[in-house]
């Protein structure tokens, strides 16, 4: 489904990725971990052809990144979501809507049954400066999901949430696993990861250091904090 | 690809444009700044009613009062359609950088959406709602005019529609310049652009006039070589001189002019190469 083949991104003379290698299969529920200025965003923003690879390729259902059919299937939740000021939510998710090519009757049927999943429903037409963090964070998931994406990027879903907020998210992540979507989780987060995820990849200064299975790397008697600090540390 | 695959793919293409310049112009027209400007140069413009009526005195000999309204009406077309550019810059100067910090950029290319579409659509919505903008008001200004003389400027309106192409250059170069540069820097050049224009274009008309080319007749060797400045002033785009070829239309004058190319194509090819140079740019920069 996600396929990143020897990319590479260099910056001047900074490598934030390092020919890293790795496929993420359908239905597959994948984390991309690694510390603060890992690479992880880049391999995000390459996926979705924010950035261009200096060297290699990253492609989506075999579709190069660079063409816009790669991300006809793709939902995604960026770190520091934001909706413009002067937009509803609503308004928000319509426009999303518009931009994935749903007719107004598919949008309004999607955009009522997305409110309810993201506990939403009634706030909608609030314009989003009067939304807390976790509101917004919760119409960025719910836009994310529109036209029943095949793949979801998420870039550190959860961060800034409450407790309660990030409960939600999980669920929300939870319930589309019957659906068969992929999805790629960038998170800081590795309790809600190892709930979530059943793959997971470690990176450091651009460069792949494991990618496997969680229930392989995460030894007995360890969680996945220990795997990433013995990784990261080590 | 089959035919009709392709077809389905422009529509989809086209309607994909047409909802970012829709969404576009409510953006900009919900702005509180927007609204603002459009009701001070609304009541700028309704205030020129009065100098329709009155008896105008030159030189002990009465105007012919017709004569004033197309003096009044020209004057206010010019000084609508140099607002509209002014405007059109400002609108222009911060989009690209306030949709990178609303989300709004990031939120519209994780689409199925390309580059392309994207900036085209922005570039056509500005376009369109500074154009409208302009339109409406010279709208106002020809309405007084046939309220107040009830002889209507036919030419009114086209002249208004040949402006728009000034617009079109002002957005795409402003949006182009905004890609490197701060945005004050942005409306400075191109602000300066517009002023070597009407400047440029005053210093031709007076050396046009017939008592500046008496004055230098027979002084030859005296004349200054102005040879490299009028190259400068010829390839400058023509902002004011398409203003004063579209005021033409309003007074059915006919349109004076020595340049090599018309202003209307220098505009256009100025339009061109803003608009691929601000396509390929855009293409190759990293959204935040």
């Amino acid at each position: 489904m996600i396929k990143i083949d020897s990319a590479t991104k260099k910056y001047g003379a900074l490598t934030a990725v390092d020919s890293v290698s790795f496929e993420v299969r359908k239905g597959e529920y994948f984390a991309l971990l690694g510390p603060n200025g890992a690479g992880k965003t880049t391999i995000v923003r390459m996926l979705l052809d924010f950035t261009s690879p200096t060297g290699g390729q990253v492609s989506i259902d075999g579709i190069p990144s660079e063409e816009t059919a790669a991300r006809a299937g793709i939902g995604y939740l960026a770190e520091n979501q934001k909706i413009p000021p002067h937009l509803s939510g609503y308004a928000y998710l319509a426009r999303c809507a518009d931009y994935i090519g749903l007719s107004k009757a598919e949008a309004k049927v999607q955009i009522g049954k997305i409110l309810d999943i993201a506990g939403m429903a009634g706030k909608e037409r609030d314009l989003s400066k009067t939304y807390s963090k976790g509101m917004v964070q919760r119409i960025g998931l719910g836009a994310c999901l529109l036209g029943k994406p095949k793949v979801l990027i998420l870039d550190e879903p959860t961060a800034g949430l409450d407790p309660i907020g990030i409960r939600e998210i999980r669920m929300i992540l939870e319930n589309l696993r019957t659906d068969g979507v992929t999805i790629l989780l960038n998170s800081h987060l590795l309790s809600e990861v190892e709930k979530i995820c059943n793959t997971a990849a470690i990176i450091k200064q651009g460069k792949l250091l494991v990618k496997d299975a969680i229930s392989s790397i995460v030894k007995e008697g360890e969680n996945l904090e220990d795997v990433f600090v013995r990784y990261v540390q080590g | 690809m089959s035919s009709s695959g392709t077809y389905r793919d422009n529509m989809s293409k086209l309607k994909t444009l047409l909802h970012i310049i829709r969404h576009t112009i409510f953006d900009q027209v919900k702005q509180k700044s927007f609204m603002v400007i459009f009701i001070i140069c609304g009541l700028f413009v309704l205030g020129i009613k009065n100098c329709y009526q009155g008896n105008y005195t030159i030189n002990g000999q009465q105007v012919d009062g017709a004569m004033v309204a197309l003096g009044v009406s020209k004057g206010m077309f010019n000084f609508v359609a140099t607002v509209a550019m002014i405007i059109a810059a400002l609108f222009s100067m911060r989009i690209i950088r306030r949709e990178q910090d609303d989300g709004t950029q990031s939120t519209i290319l994780s689409k199925p959406v390309s580059r392309y579409e994207y900036i085209i659509g922005k570039a056509a919505g500005l376009w369109i709602v500074t154009f409208l903008f302009m339109f409406a008001l010279h709208a106002i200004i020809f309405a007084i005019g046939f309220i107040k003389t009830g002889a209507a400027m036919p030419g009114f309106l086209l002249a208004s529609l040949l402006c728009s192409i000034d617009i079109l250059f002002v957005v795409s170069f402003v949006m182009l310049l905004s890609l490197y540069l701060p945005d004050f820097a942005c409306f400075l050049i191109v602000s300066a652009l517009g002023l070597f224009s009407y400047i440029g274009d005053g210093i031709y008309s007076v050396s046009r006039s017939k008592m500046v080319q008496d004055a230098f007749t027979g002084n030859a060797s005296h004349l200054p070589d102005i040879s490299f400045w009028k190259i400068v002033y010829l390839a400058l785009p023509k902002l004011s001189t398409v203003q004063f070829f579209a005021s033409s239309f309003i007074s059915n004058e006919t349109f004076d002019y020595a340049g090599l190319i018309h202003p209307m194509i220098n505009i256009v090819l100025y339009c061109a190469v803003s608009i691929g140079l601000l396509l390929v740019l855009f293409r190759k920069q990293d959204i935040a």
